[in-house]
């Protein structure tokens, strides 16, 4: 080459100066301010772009984009890898900014830009060359997504220009003869390189699909894309058959090998060949697809019409104008504007919770909390302790066994809580819980003992007015009372002033419930 | 396939456009609708028809977002600004941040065509994007002498820009939150509602947060909202409409004359 001719060896370096020139925003990343400002200095971020770029490409399978969330999530393992023991947070935020500036969102164009000099007719010239890395485009439904582009696997797979078909078969070649001198470690490289190179195949003819999809009048059927199209899956058929190989010679050797490690390299390079092999038979699918795509596609573009619409510039046409105008004026413009984006809306239908929702809304007004949230007899979250003693309930339940058939009255129970006692007294308190009883069994007839035939006490208001220091209402009579077995309680003998409440069926009143 | 079939197909594709986050690319049923209305003029007519009876418009389909539906100032489908915004002094500042928004996504009419376009947004952009503007305006009245004050009975005589001017940014109350009246506050909430309906994803926290465009967005600006907004302003004697041959397609203008030779007859044209 040093005999050549300078003007015709600067093809070749131009070439490589491309190449060269992509490898920079990547290592631009080291030596960012960012860095130093954001106490990022223990990451070796240039290697986690790595990371990023092949993660979007070998997650993008060929006709689907990655999420930004998913780049994230999968690079932030290796930040946490290079630096151990910091916060989960700040994995996250170093990854986010590396995809970020792998998309090159601080630029509005999102373009990377290197001058780099080439030699035409006219002589020697300075161009301004422009890449991407990762690219935002919208994915299957139309929401944003990453691709990895052209560049980007050229950073990765260090082949630029060259005829895809013929690096990959001399990747093969290599790859067959490190595995016969069981070379596995170097054998992995080459077929993970051949990986990649069958997704930049796959791009490119995705890429014309897309085009397609686009314009199909863009894209010549006859002499571009069918020779694409057959060379393509006639070398995936014959590469398909060569992985094959490659993978028998792969369990040969594994049969063959004790050696732990080995064992280890080779099952990796074994699942490798078989992600290959898959990878190649998506290929071949969207190969077969191309053909009936291309005509479905001339259909489609044939029979409808491009809808005809106004170019408007949104910044001068519509932004600029309408800030100008006075608050009263400018709502019908900027409503028309507003409603329109929205589109149509799926008519809500009104259902109870809805009222309810709307009823609770707080409205936006309102800075800070509209009522108190904490209030002073809240119960606390502290210990619940029990109001009551368990000699108070002992002393409430022999007072409640003293009722006779003849009737006991209330306010001469009330009177024996308030003697000097073991868990009773006059400031014990024992008689609120006396009256809480007494009003349960007033409530709560034990249907269960009557009809079993126990011996049970009921309460029965019989109209006579409470007299008592502390509590107001009716002075109830508490009777025992036994009913015979399987016989309703109205016929027991009991002087039941009020026989319908007596019936009523209600659950046996719980001892638990009263505590607390 | 019976013609009554034929109705409950399109009626569904009508409902899967009004349903959230569908796309033909998620349901096979949609996938296939959307080929019928590609394929059998018939059937697009019929599409038409019912989006029709329900006060709508058909405006495009695309095989991402699938059948875009337009509104008609008589239905009742369109969301109600006033649900947007109770609130009737952040009612204006509320709709320019809208409007602010798609004007920072698309910046070049052009990039309302490019069907691979997505871009970002932020919070910060579009505010400061919003002020610089309404500077601009202060700076060449205030060269001028013009009284910008508004009679003190008629407030509503105040520019948008001053409007937007006399509010902060951005700040804290004193429960350390953002204050719901300030531009920020406005701005993002105007991004959350897009990002309700599907138009905008948040991709993060950044510049008080970023959001990234989608297709539907992009599709629902370009065949319906600045048109219709650029109509509203010609009729208060503001703009002028782009003349005939400025109207464009979604192809180059060549190719819109091919496919208008090529068009066979009884191809879904709207009539």
């Amino acid at each position: 080459m040093i005999f050549e001719e300078p003007r015709a060896v600067y093809e070749s370096i131009t070439s490589r100066m491309k190449a060269l020139a992509v490898v920079r925003p990547l290592l631009a990343l080291d030596s960012s301010k960012a860095k130093a400002e954001r106490g990022w200095e223990g990451y070796r971020l240039a290697e986690l772009a790595l990371a990023a770029i092949d993660v979007v490409t070998l997650r993008t399978d060929m006709r689907t984009a990655v999420r930004q969330e998913t780049v994230v999530d999968h690079v932030s393992e290796f930040a946490a890898l290079q630096l151990p023991g910091r916060p989960a947070e700040e994995y996250r935020a170093v990854a986010r900014w590396v995809t970020e500036r792998l998309i090159n969102t601080e630029e509005r164009d999102r373009a990377f830009r290197h001058a780099i000099g080439s030699v035409t007719d006219e002589g020697f010239q300075t161009r301004m060359t422009s890449f991407q890395i990762l690219k935002e485009v919208p994915d299957h439904v139309g929401q944003a997504a990453l691709i990895a582009t052209d560049a980007a696997i050229t950073v990765l797979v260090h082949a630029i220009d060259v005829d895809i078909a013929s690096e990959q078969i001399a990747a093969e070649a290599k790859l067959e003869a490190l595995l016969k001198r069981a070379r596995i470690g170097e054998a992995w490289q080459i077929a993970h390189t051949a990986r990649l190179q069958s997704i930049r195949y796959a791009k490119d003819i995705h890429g014309r699909i897309e085009a397609m999809k686009r314009n199909v009048r863009a894209v010549d059927w006859d002499t571009e894309v069918k020779e694409t199209v057959d060379d393509a899956l006639e070398h995936v058929r014959s590469r398909s058959a060569t992985e094959q190989q490659l993978k028998e010679r792969v369990d040969q050797l594994l049969e063959v090998t004790d050696d732990a490690h080995k064992r280890r390299q080779l099952e990796g390079l074994g699942t490798l060949i078989v992600e290959c092999m898959q990878r190649h038979s998506v290929l071949i699918d969207m190969l077969l697809k191309v053909g009936p795509e291309y005509r479905r596609q001339q259909d489609r573009q044939v029979f409808v019409a491009p809808t005809l619409h106004a170019r408007v510039h949104m910044h001068e046409q519509l932004l600029q104008p309408v800030m100008e105008f006075s608050l009263d004026a400018c709502l019908g413009p900027l409503e028309a504007f507003t409603r329109a984006v929205l589109g149509p809306q799926q008519p809500r239908v009104m259902y109870l919770p809805d009222y309810f929702e709307a009823l609770a809304r707080v409205s936006e007004l309102a800075a800070g909390d509209l009522v108190p949230v904490a209030h002073d007899d809240d119960p606390g979250d502290g210990e619940h302790t029990a109001v009551f003693s368990n000699a108070q309930h002992e002393a409430v339940d022999v007072l409640l066994d003293t009722a006779t058939d003849q009737g006991v009255r209330l306010s001469a129970l009330l009177g024996s809580t308030r003697l000097p006692g073991p868990g009773i007294g006059p400031e014990s308190g024992t008689d609120a819980l006396l009256a809480m009883r007494v009003q349960q069994l007033f409530r709560q007839v034990p249907v269960r003992q009557l009809a079993v035939g126990e011996p049970a006490v009921v309460a029965v208001d019989d109209g006579t007015e409470l007299v008592d220091e502390r509590f107001g209402g009716s002075d109830f009579l508490l009777i025992r009372t036994q009913s015979q077995p399987s016989v309703p309680p109205r016929s027991s003998d009991a002087p039941t002033a009020d026989d319908n409440r007596l019936s009523s069926v209600t659950p046996i009143p719980d001892r638990d419930q009263e505590s607390a | 396939m019976s013609h009554h079939e034929d109705i409950a197909d399109a009626a569904r594709m009508v409902a899967l456009a009004l349903a959230r986050g569908k796309a033909p690319a998620r349901s096979g049923e949609y996938a296939r609708l959307v080929r019928r209305f590609e394929t059998e003029p018939d059937f697009a007519q019929i599409v038409r028809k019912i989006t029709q009876g329900f006060d709508l418009t058909v405006l495009e389909v695309h095989r991402m977002p699938g059948l875009v539906l337009g509104t008609t100032p008589e239905t009742d489908f369109a969301v109600s600004v006033a649900d947007l915004v109770p609130q009737t002094a952040d009612r204006p500042l509320y709709l320019l941040a809208q409007l602010a928004i798609a004007a920072l996504a698309f910046p070049r009419p052009e990039d309302l065509d490019d069907d691979e376009y997505v871009t970002r947004v932020s919070v910060k952009q579009v505010d400061e994007e919003v002020r610089s503007l309404a500077r601009a305006i202060e700076h060449r009245l205030a060269q001028t002498d013009a009284d910008t004050d508004p009679p003190a009975d008629q407030p509503g005589l105040e520019g948008l820009w001053r409007a937007y001017l006399r509010r902060n940014a951005t700040g804290t109350t004193r429960a350390d939150k953002t204050p719901r009246t300030v531009t920020y506050s406005l701005v993002r909430r105007a991004l959350t509602h897009l990002a309700e309906h599907g138009f905008v994803r948040k991709v993060s926290d950044e510049d008080a947060g970023t959001y990234a465009t989608s297709v539907k967005y992009r599709l629902q600006i370009r065949d319906q909202a600045a048109g219709d907004m650029l109509r509203e302003l010609a009729a208060l004697g503001v703009a002028a409409l782009p003349s005939r041959d400025q109207a464009t397609t979604s192809e180059s203008a060549a190719d819109s004359a091919l496919s208008t030779d090529d068009t066979l007859p009884g191809s879904p044209l709207p009539h």
